[in-house]
């Protein structure tokens, strides 16, 4: 039976999360966005996965599917993605509801808008609590103590404030407080750092790495920061036009990528590049439409070294190490031809 | 390229960067800038001190034609305020801006006008700083009649600028949402040259650009600066960057410079705290050279309770009690590089 | 993900009003609502040439006909010609409707735009004159206008504009505030642009669509409240046909008559659709951003 297969198949024990064959659409007018193709990411135990692409890879998408939190214009075609033994993609809305904020919590972008303006941090604090039936005052503390987990002083007296009463870094510490007061297994962080200066970025990044330790769960870290990935992930996925191109842990990915498209990235980068230089590298052309989406290679149009075969011929994952994998014909056995 | 507008200058020609005398182009001497923040009743009933918040503070600077100056700092620290200032937007508390050794906002409307037409400023977001209503063609013209020149064939012109930034001639008749944030930012920079300006201030001019697009509007950048002879004061958070694109820079804190120097002597070794810890807090895109704390701890204190002493003191890892009480006097170091502490690290 | 639409979109001034016009009939609702509109500006203007009967000849015997060939919509309590009436109760939709609401519109465009970018004590004082309108009963307004005045159609008028004014100054002001700190008026002021080009070419036609939909859905219940007025004796004096008094009329004698009450509320329903659809219609033309591919 297909759906006892599913279950067999789905996360072993080691992982958290297994998204599987993940494709994900939105309906427009001029036809169906191909967002998510085929996009299948493990997120082990305990481990930071970053996720790493450009506007337009589809990686928000990854994780507002994980959530349940699409659009009304989105169909969900197929894939599956396992979770503590369920596919979240089956659950009803009750169901997920039961999850989100308990076993998988998520921190947004901009602190300011994730974080409601006229109820004080203590109070949404409790709110988050709802469940749990504790007293008012276990919860307060509670809250007090997952604030000075973040590295919040005077914990106890902030729980009064109101969040624009601090700064952008201090909200973004406490929005990810309230996203750990659960101690959920898995914590999907969407740019957490994007908005906030490079000392705060530093400092949240940090933070993020103590925490790991801290509450033994996981963490998909969204971003198209590569400083940010590489200060904290221990694992990589490259997205390019809603495809998962590349994929291992941290070291090979920095060191010895595979995928053209993800060595063209990382030369890209300033920070990576030594000596000063006037003329920065760039990426030639755009990212194809994801209505027609083409037939061959994502990456072809773009490719320095695209070869006849990748403008027609789907590349499939690659396997180059146990853990490291690509999208490439340059990496099959026959070299492309 | 043949038929050329009459009032402008042919940009063709224009002077190469060497050339040019030995004069600052801009000169910015002891500017200060203050937003009122409370009216006089409100400030004496909470007993505030000041009704003002210095958001730039005494900042002088110069910047040679030809070349790149990059302003930098975290937000609040006041760098676009000063951007903003210098072409007249904010007004000015106190100091003064010289352009061509001459103040632009002295000989009235005139001088202004020839002022706006020599500083021509891009703003940071792409896509928000086009007038959403108006296409490409009007965008790009619309310096033309703002300054009532009379071009023959504004059409034409737009082509020609248009080419300039590499976009091609169906652009014209698109509309800002219709851009990608790297055409929209050509678009941007069309219209900052199509008067022929002198100096070009550029506010975060690869904000939310992604990394494959920032190396594509930076050329273009450059190579305009190159041929058309363009200065640059450039205003930006992002380090990365600035270690490519910039000749000299300045980093603020809290409305000050707190250093100011060549790009390079300043990335081989800051001299103000502060500075060296900025330049530490950029992520390392490498792996295997994970640093093992946050380089700058705590926060900036806020603009309307500023710290005694040197404004840095609340975060500086090698304070001392002298720091505490006595502002630094700006102080020039070898090299003529500029720097406010009273204990500087080179 | 850039999709090309070079072809598909020209700047509105290439192709000028044929453009324009391709661009409504392109759109049903558009168009349907242009119908209306029209419908009601031509049966107002031609009112005389149209109108079968006198709408003011009083004929007892006649009274409380239902619709017939002859006439079309009943007659009311004193026998006149309801078709008639309505026919001419549209030159009272035009002049008091849609002129009032132009003039207030005009009047509030300006107001609003030198609220929200002129000096900050002429912005408190201009506001504090709207909200003092804004807070005083429409009703008890129209009565105190019309006692000193008394009643007639300009003094509806005058209590109108007065009205609807502040809605629109309100609105414009908020916009243009919100407008005059983007980052492409600072850009444009970098430039070095006049304050009256600033308005005129990037303020104005941002404010000028939401509230053109906002005043062409105001009329139908400007032509409400003009009922509204008539009925408590404040509006437009009795002989005259205007919509209210039909509805008026006809919600008295609803039993013995229930088409007089149709008959008012149909070309009221007309124009509150007719005026409805073209105002989004509009919108989407004035924004390019929802200007459709034709």
């Amino acid at each position: 039976m297909a759906v006892t297969a599913a279950v067999t198949r789905r996360e072993p024990a080691s992982h958290v999360l297994a998204i599987r064959d993940l494709n994900v659409a939105f309906r427009t007018d001029a036809g169906p966005v191909r967002v998510l193709r085929d996009v299948s990411v493990d997120i082990p135990r305990g481990a930071i996965v970053g996720i790493v692409g450009e506007s337009g890879s589809g990686k928000s998408t990854l994780a507002l599917t994980i959530l349940g939190l699409l659009p009304g214009n989105a169909i969900v075609s197929s894939g599956s993605i396992g979770f503590g033994g369920h596919d979240l993609l089956g659950l009803s809305l009750a169901e997920l509801q039961a999850l989100r904020g308990t076993r998988i919590s998520m921190v947004f972008q901009d602190p300011m808008t994730s974080l409601n303006p006229v109820r004080s941090v203590g109070a949404q604090m409790l709110d988050i609590q709802y469940r749990a039936e504790q007293s008012n005052a276990r919860k307060r503390a509670i809250a007090a103590n997952a604030l000075k987990m973040v590295g919040m002083p005077d914990a106890e007296r902030q729980l009064a404030r109101y969040p624009h009463e601090f700064s952008g870094g201090m909200r973004q510490r406490i929005a990810i407080a309230m996203s750990l007061l659960q101690k959920p297994e898995l914590l999907i962080a969407d740019e957490p750092t994007t908005a906030l200066d490079v000392t705060m970025e530093a400092q949240i990044l940090h933070l993020l790495r103590e925490l790991r330790t801290e509450i033994n769960g996981s963490i998909l870290f969204i971003s198209h920061n590569l400083g940010a990935v590489a200060e904290l992930c221990d694992s990589v996925v490259v997205l390019y036009a809603g495809e998962v191109i590349e994929q291992g842990p941290v070291g090979d990915i920095f060191a010895r990528p595979l995928h053209p498209y993800t060595k063209a990235l990382l030369e890209c980068d300033p920070a990576r590049i030594a000596v000063a230089t006037r003329s920065l590298p760039t990426i030639k052309g755009d990212v194809p439409s994801l209505i027609d989406v083409p037939g061959g290679c994502i990456f072809a149009s773009r490719c320095p070294v695209a070869l006849p075969r990748c403008g027609s011929e789907h590349p499939e994952s690659i396997q180059r190490s146990p853990s490291h994998s690509a999208r490439c014909h340059l990496l099959s056995p026959s070299g492309g031809r | 390229m043949a038929d050329l507008a009459a009032p402008r200058p042919s940009i063709e020609t224009g002077a190469p960067a060497i050339s040019r005398p030995a004069q600052p182009l801009l000169e910015v001497e002891h500017l200060n800038v203050r937003y009122q923040m409370a009216g006089r009743i409100k400030a004496a009933l909470l007993g505030l001190k000041s009704r003002f918040i210095d958001a730039v503070l005494d900042v002088s600077f110069a910047v040679r034609a030809g070349t790149t100056l990059a302003l930098v700092g975290e937000s609040g620290s006041g760098k676009s305020t000063l951007g903003r200032a210098i072409v007249g937007l904010v007004p000015i508390a106190g100091g003064g801006v010289r352009f061509e050794g001459m103040d632009p906002f002295e000989h009235g409307p005139g001088g202004k006008r020839d002022y706006h037409r020599n500083v021509a400023m891009m703003f940071q977001d792409p896509v928000s700083s086009l007038s959403p209503r108006r296409t490409v063609q009007s965008l790009v013209a619309e310096p033309y009649v703002v300054h009532g020149l009379k071009v023959r064939d504004l059409e034409a012109e737009a082509r020609r600028l248009l080419a300039l930034v590499g976009l091609p001639e169906e652009f014209l008749g698109r509309y800002p949402h219709q851009l990608s944030g790297g055409q929209a930012r050509r678009v941007g920079v069309a219209r900052a040259i199509a008067l022929s300006p002198k100096l070009i201030i550029a506010d975060e001019p690869t904000a939310g650009l992604d990394v494959s697009v920032q190396g594509e509007v930076l050329n273009l950048m450059n190579e305009l600066q190159q041929r058309l002879g363009l200065t640059y004061l450039i205003i930006t958070h992002n380090l990365a960057l600035v270690r490519h694109i910039s000749d000299e820079i300045a980093i603020m804190y809290m409305g000050r410079f707190v250093e100011q120097g060549l790009t390079e002597e300043i990335f081989a070794r800051a001299a103000h705290p502060y500075a060296a810890g900025l330049i530490r807090s950029q992520p390392i895109p490498d792996p295997s050279r994970r640093r093992t704390e946050a380089p700058l701890v705590g926060e900036v204190p806020s603009l309307a309770r500023r710290p005694a002493g040197c404004e840095f003191h609340t975060r500086c890892q090698h304070v001392q009690i002298r720091c505490r009480s006595e502002v630094p006097a700006e102080q020039t170091l070898a090299g003529g590089r500029r720097v406010r502490c009273h204990f500087p690290l080179a | 993900m850039s999709v090309p639409l070079s072809d598909a979109v020209k700047p509105i001034a290439a192709g000028g009003l044929a453009l324009l016009w391709r661009r409504i009939a392109g759109d049903p609702l558009g168009l349907l609502g242009l119908t209306l509109v029209l419908l009601v500006v031509l049966c107002g203007i031609f009112a005389p040439y149209i109108v079968p009967f006198d709408p003011f000849k009083i004929s007892v015997p006649a009274k409380f006909q239902p619709p017939s060939l002859e006439h079309w919509m009943g007659t009311d309590n004193l026998g006149r010609d309801i078709f008639s009436r309505v026919i001419a109760g549209s030159r009272i939709v035009l002049s008091v409707g849609i002129s009032t609401i132009a003039m207030a519109l005009v009047i509030g465009l300006f107001l609003g735009l030198v609220a929200g970018y002129g000096p900050r004590w002429l912005d408190n004082l201009l506001m504090l004159v709207f909200d003092s309108i804004y807070s005083f009963p429409t009703v008890i307004l129209g009565l105190t206008v019309a006692t000193l005045l008394g009643a007639s159609v300009a003094t509806l008028m005058l209590v109108v504009v007065v009205v609807q004014t502040p809605a629109y100054a309100r609105l414009t002001r908020t916009a243009t505030l919100s407008i005059k700190t983007s980052e492409y008026v600072m850009a444009i002021r970098a430039l070095g642009a006049s304050p009256l080009r600033i308005i005129a070419v990037h303020i104005l036609p941002n404010v000028i669509g939401p509230l053109l939909i906002i005043a062409s859905m105001d009329i139908p219940s400007v032509v409400a409240l003009e009922a509204g007025l008539t009925f408590l004796g404040l509006g437009i004096p009795p002989p005259a046909p205007s919509w209210g008094r039909i509805l008026q009329e006809g919600y008295s004698t609803i039993r013995e008559a229930p088409w007089i009450v149709v008959a008012g509320g149909i070309p009221l329903i007309i124009t509150t659709l007719g005026f409805t659809f073209l105002g989004e219609s509009l919108r989407d033309l004035l924004d390019p951003r929802l200007r459709r591919v034709v």
